[in-house]
C-alpha cells in the first residue's frame, strides 16, 4: 500500500468514527442508503441530490448506464451533473461532465479505476485510483460543490467536457439513443468557465434541451487547452458550437492547499442564469456547509414520517431510504423553463406517471400535499402551454406515453383527498382533452392512442400497439375524470365518464380459462373478435401466429418492447388491474372462493411479478373477499423475497421511486388505492408511525404486540372507537389521530365484513 | 456433401455438446443467446440458455431434419420443450434444403425461394471466416449465411428477417 493511500485509509477511518458519533443524535437522513437499489435492476441515482433537485451530480461509470453509476470495475468516466433514478429503456442527460487529474494538459481522455468509495444522502466521495485523488461531491437544488483532493506538490488539472452524454450510440437517429447537437465553452476568467451542453433523444425520444453551466474554482487557472472535436487548442480561450463536441482542460495555481473546489451551477435557461444560481445557493466556499445544508432538507422531510425508535437498523434504513428515493423526482425546475415564462411551479422528469401514481404521488401527498399540489400544477401548466398534460415528460419534452393519460389519476387523487391551490376546472379540462381528441400521430408523446377506436368501439383494438392495457388504463383514467366531475357538477360528463369506466370488460373474455381461473383480459380484433392466434412479422410468403395465452409475453420476441398487447406484463397480471371494479372483477372471476383460489395461483405460480406497477395493489385484494389477513401474508412474502438492505434491494426498476413508495406504505401498514380517498390497512412491519402533517396535525399508526409471530391484526381502535374495516378515509388521516392495531399469532374476523368502498 | 471449402475457412466439427453463441436481434433490442446440439440422433435435441438465466430446448423431428421445409421461429418457453411440426427445423435448415442447396444453388423453405450469392461477406469466428453459404430470399428481404456442414447446416447469421428475428454466430464452443 502507498504512503498515500495509507492516509486515505486513515482518514476514511476517522470520517467513520465522526459518522459513528453522529448516528447517536438519530438524524433521519443518516438512515439513508443511496446504494440499495443501485445494482440490479433498481438502476437508482447514487450522488446527491436535493428533494425533487434539479441538479443530481453523480459519477458517469462510461456512457452506459441509465443512472450514471455502475459498480466496480467498471472506471469512472468523470462527474455530470443531471441524471435520472430509477429507470429503464435509453439514458437520459449525463450533461457537463468534470473530472480531475494531474499533469499536462495533452489528453482529453481521463477515465480512472476507483477506490474507498463513500456514499451517504448529500455525499458521494471516491478516490480515483490513476492520479490518486479524492473527489468528494454535494449538492444544492441547482448547484454542486466538488472538492478535490489531490497528492501533495502534483499539477492540479480538470477536464470540463460540454460534450459528453450518456447513452451514445455511433447510430443517427437510433430509437432511445440521446444524440449530440452542440456545445460551447468559454474561458471566463482565471476562475470562471461557462457554456452548454445541447442534446436531444433519448429515453423519451424528446427535441433538443439544453444544459447550460458555470463553473468557478478557488484557485487560479495558470494554463488551459480547450478542445473541438478530437482537437487540442492549447491557449484557446473558447470555443464556439459548430456541432461539434467541445471542453477544456484546466490546470491551477500551486498552492499550499492539496484541494481545489469547484462549485458548478445548472441551468436550463442561460449561462448566466447558471451563475445566479451558484450565487443564490452557494455563496460561500465551505463543502461542509452545503453538505449540512441538503442533510437538513431532507431531515424536514423524513422526519415528517416518525417511526419507532426500536426499528431495526434494516427497516430504518429500507423506510427512510424507500422515502428518499420517492423525493429525489420529478425535479423541481420551478423559473427554469425554457419554453415559456410562468410563474408557476415547474417540474420535468416524470418518469412515468404510469409507474408513479398508483404509489408515489400518494406518498408524496402524505408527506408534503404542498408539493403534490405543485406537481399537479406543473401538469396543469404544461397542458396549457403544450396542449395536454404528459403521462412521461423529460428535457422540456412529453413523452413516452406507457399506458393510459394517467396524470387523470394524479388530478383524481388530489381532488379526492381535497388538496387546495388547484383549479379543478381547469383539470377537468386538461382531462377531457386526453379523452375525447386524438394526439394525431403523436400518441407516443402525449395523449390516447386508439383513442378513436376506444371511443367507438368500447375497447382499443389489436389493431393498436399495447391494446390490452390501453383499454384498462383509459377505463380507470375515465373512472377518474367521473369522480371529478361528479365533484364539479358536471353530470353530462360524469354519465358519460362513469359509462366508459366499464369498457375495460369489452375486452373481459368471459369463458376464457387458464390454470383453474375464470375470464381473461384478452386481444380482440376490430370487428369484435377474439384473436386466440395472432400473425406475426412483415413477410409476404408466409403468414406464421403465435398463441396469445394470459402468459403470454410476446415481447421482444414477437413484436417489439412497446408492441405487445400489455406494456411489459401478462393477462395474469393485467386482468386483476382494475381498481375501480374490484367487485366486478371478483364476480366475474367466479366469486370469493374462485378469485381466492385465482390470486393464490398468481402468487403460488409466480406469475404476479413484483417489478411491475400494474401488479402493486395485487396483493391487496384479499381484502375485497373479507381476507385482510391474506394480503399482509402475502405482502409480507414479497417484502421478505424481494427487498433488502444491499445494492440489489429492489426488486425492479425504481422507476421515480415506486418501488420504494410502495415498500414504505406497506411498511407502515397503509396502502392507497390511487385516485380513490381510502388506504389499505395491513399488518405493519413497523410497531409505530407517526404522520406529522404539513397542517399540524399527528397521524399515529401503532401495532401493539407485534412480533415476529403476531402479524396478524386481531382488533383495531381508531381515536379510541373501535374500527372494523380494513381500510380507512384520507380524511380520517389528516384530521389526526391514532389507528391502533392489536397484533395476534393467527387470522381473525377483524376487517372480514366492512369491505373497501367503490365509489362513483 | 457441401460445397468445396475454401482453404482458410473455419469448418468446426459438430458434436454432441456443440455449442453456437448468438447475439439474437428482436425488435430493437439485443439478447445473447446459446444454442447446444444436446442430443444427436435420427432427431435432434437443441438446447437454448440465455446468459444462464433461462433454458429449454427445441425437438426436431427426423423428418424436420432431414427434409424440413420450414423454419419455426416459436418463442423459447423456459424450462419447457417445444415439439416442432415434422416439417420444421429451428436454427437450422434441413438436410435436404441443404443438398438443394448444393446441387441446384437454392431452396425452398416457407414459401420462400433463397438463392446462393457467390460474395464476399464472410462471417467471422475467433478473427476466422467461417466456412458459411451466403443466401438471399425472393421476394422477401432475408438473407442467412448458412453453415457449409451437409449434417447440421446450421444458420450462423440472418439479416432483415421480415419476421423481427434476426441472429449473428459470435463464437462457437466444444464440449
Amino acid at each position: 500500500m502507498s504512503f498515500y493511500r495509507v492516509i486515505s485509509a486513515l482518514l476514511l477511518i476517522t470520517s467513520f468514527t465522526w459518522s459513528t458519533q453522529v448516528n447517536a443524535q438519530k438524524k433521519l437522513h443518516q438512515y439513508v442508503d443511496p446504494m440499495i437499489g443501485s445494482e440490479g435492476l433498481g438502476r437508482v441515482f447514487v450522488g446527491p441530490s436535493c428533494p425533487f433537485g434539479m441538479i443530481k451530480p453523480s459519477p458517469d461509470c462510461t456512457s452506459s448506464p441509465n443512472s450514471g453509476w455502475l459498480p466496480d470495475p467498471k472506471p469512472v468516466t468523470g462527474f455530470s451533473q443531471v441524471h435520472v433514478s430509477g429507470t429503464g429503456g435509453g439514458p437520459k442527460y449525463g450533461n457537463i461532465q468534470i473530472m480531475p487529474f494531474v499533469g499536462a494538459l495533452n489528453k482529453t481522455e481521463q477515465s480512472s479505476m476507483r477506490d474507498g468509495e463513500t456514499t451517504a444522502l448529500g455525499y458521494y466521495g471516491v478516490t480515483l485510483k490513476k492520479d490518486h485523488i479524492k473527489a468528494e461531491i454535494t449538492a444544492t437544488e441547482r448547484a454542486a460543490i466538488y472538492r478535490f483532493t489531490y497528492p501533495k506538490k502534483t499539477q492540479k488539472a480538470l477536464k470540463i467536457d460540454a460534450g459528453f452524454f450518456l447513452g451514445e450510440e455511433p447510430e443517427p437517429d437510433a430509437r432511445e439513443a440521446q444524440q449530440f447537437v452542440g456545445s460551447e465553452i468559454e474561458i471566463v476568467s482565471a476562475n470562471e468557465v461557462r457554456g452548454y451542453s445541447r442534446i436531444r433523444g433519448g429515453w423519451n425520444n424528446g427535441a433538443a434541451y439544453t444544459v447550460f453551466f458555470d463553473a468557478v474554482f478557488d484557485n487560479p487557472v495558470t494554463a488551459y487547452t480547450t478542445w473541438k472535436g478530437g482537437k487540442l487548442y492549447p491557449g484557446k480561450k473558447q470555443q464556439f458550437d459548430s456541432g461539434e463536441k467541445t471542453g477544456v482542460l484546466l490546470a491551477f495555481k500551486s498552492s499550499p492547499s492539496d484541494t481545489l473546489k469547484v462549485k458548478i451551477g445548472i441551468s436550463f435557461i442561460s449561462e448566466l442564469k447558471a451563475k445566479e444560481n451558484i450565487d443564490q445557493e452557494i455563496p460561500q466556499w465551505s463543502f461542509e456547509q452545503v453538505l449540512g445544508d441538503i442533510q437538513n432538507k431532507w431531515d424536514t422531510l423524513l422526519s415528517r414520517i416518525e417511526i419507532n425508535d426500536d426499528a431495526s437498523l434494516d427497516q430504518k434504513k429500507l423506510f427512510y431510504t424507500g422515502l428518499y428515493h420517492t423525493m429525489l423526482m420529478p425535479a423541481d425546475r420551478t423559473g427554469e423553463n425554457p419554453l415559456w415564462t410562468v410563474d408557476k411551479p415547474y417540474y420535468d422528469d416524470f418518469y412515468a406517471i404510469w409507474d408513479t401514481f398508483r404509489s408515489s404521488n400518494p406518498l408524496i401527498t402524505l408527506i408534503s400535499p404542498k408539493r403534490e399540489t405543485e406537481i399537479v400544477n406543473a401538469l396543469l401548466n404544461i397542458y396549457k402551454h403544450d396542449g395536454y398534460m404528459p403521462d412521461s415528460r423529460s428535457g422540456n419534452y412529453n413523452g413516452r406515453t406507457q399506458g393510459g393519460s394517467n396524470a387523470e389519476v394524479l388530478i383524481a387523487d388530489a381532488y379526492v383527498k381535497k388538496l387546495p391551490g388547484i383549479d379543478y376546472n381547469l383539470a377537468l379540462e386538461a382531462m377531457l382533452k386526453d379523452a375525447t381528441v386524438p394526439p394525431g400521430g403523436n400518441e407516443e408523446k402525449e395523449g390516447r392512442g386508439g383513442l378513436t377506436d376506444y371511443n367507438k368501439l368500447g375497447y382499443v383494438s389489436y389493431d393498436f400497439v399495447r391494446s390490452g392495457n390501453r383499454t384498462l388504463d383509459y377505463a380507470y383514467d375515465d373512472y377518474c375524470i367521473a369522480v371529478v366531475a361528479k365533484g364539479l357538477g358536471k353530470d353530462k360528463i360524469y354519465q358519460r365518464f362513469l359509462k366508459q369506466a366499464d369498457n375495460w370488460r369489452n375486452l373481459w373474455r368471459d369463458d376464457y380459462k387458464d390454470h383453474g381461473a375464470t375470464g381473461f383480459i384478452m386481444p380482440k380484433d376490430a370487428t369484435g373478435h377474439w384473436l386466440d392466434n395472432i400473425v406475426y412479422g412483415e413477410a409476404n410468403n408466409q403468414h406464421p401466429t403465435f398463441k396469445y395465452t394470459p402468459l403470454t409475453r410476446e415481447f421482444p420476441w414477437y413484436v417489439c418492447h412497446w408492441c405487445a398487447f400489455f406494456y411489459e406484463a401478462t393477462s395474469w397480471e393485467y386482468s386483476l388491474s382494475i381498481p375501480h371494479q374490484i367487485p366486478v372483477v371478483i364476480a366475474k372471476s367466479g366469486g370469493k372462493e374462485a378469485f381466492m383460489r385465482r390470486l393464490d395461483t398468481l402468487f403460488d405460480n409466480k406469475y404476479y411479478n413484483v417489478a411491475n406497477e400494474p401488479s402493486f395493489l395485487t396483493p391487496c385484494l384479499y381484502h375485497w373477499i373479507g381476507r385482510p389477513d391474506l394480503s399482509s401474508k402475502r405482502i409480507r412474502q414479497i417484502i421478505a423475497q424481494n427487498y433488502n438492505t444491499s445494492h440489489y434491494g429492489l426488486p425492479g426498476n425504481d422507476d421515480s421511486g415506486a418501488m420504494s413508495s410502495w415498500l414504505a406504505f406497506q411498511m407502515m401498514g397503509l396502502y392507497p388505492n390511487a385516485g380513490q380517498s381510502y388506504y389499505l390497512i395491513n399488518s405493519p412491519l413497523l410497531k409505530q408511525s407517526v404522520l406529522h402533517q404539513e397542517n399540524g396535525k399527528d397521524f399515529k399508526i401503532t401495532a401493539k404486540n407485534l412480533t415476529d409471530k403476531n402479524v396478524y391484526i386481531k382488533s383495531a381502535t381508531l381515536n379510541g372507537k373501535t374500527f372494523n374495516q380494513a381500510w380507512i378515509e384520507h380524511d380520517d388521516v389528516v384530521n389526526g389521530g391514532e389507528l391502533e392495531l392489536e397484533m395476534d399469532d393467527k387470522p381473525s374476523a377483524w376487517g372480514t365484513e366492512t369491505l373497501p368502498p367503490v365509489k362513483y | 456433401m457441401g460445397l468445396n471449402a475454401s482453404a482458410q475457412r473455419l469448418t468446426p466439427v459438430l458434436k454432441e455438446g456443440t455449442t453456437f453463441k448468438y447475439t439474437f436481434y428482436l425488435h430493437g433490442q439485443q439478447s445473447a443467446f446459446q444454442v447446444t446440439l444436446n442430443h444427436v440422433a435420427d432427431s435432434l435435441l437443441l438446447g437454448w440458455n440465455i446468459r444462464g438465466l433461462a433454458g429449454g430446448t427445441y425437438l426436431i423431428s427426423a423428418s424436420g431434419l432431414n427434409k424440413g421445409n420450414s423454419l419455426s421461429f416459436a418463442q423459447p418457453e423456459a424450462f419447457k420443450e417445444i415439439k416442432l411440426d415434422d416439417n420444421q427445423t429451428f436454427c437450422m435448415i434441413s438436410r435436404s434444403a441443404f443438398k438443394d442447396l448444393v446441387a441446384k444453388q437454392q431452396f425452398m423453405y416457407d414459401h420462400t425461394v433463397y438463392e446462393l450469392k457467390s460474395d464476399s461477406t464472410v462471417v467471422m469466428i475467433d478473427n476466422q471466416p467461417l466456412d458459411v453459404l451466403h443466401v438471399t430470399a425472393q421476394n422477401e428481404t432475408t438473407e442467412f449465411w448458412i453453415l457449409n456442414n451437409p449434417d447440421f447446416p446450421i444458420i450462423c447469421q440472418s439479416k432483415a428477417n421480415p419476421l423481427g428475428i434476426d441472429m449473428k454466430l459470435n463464437a462457437i464452443t466444444q464440449p
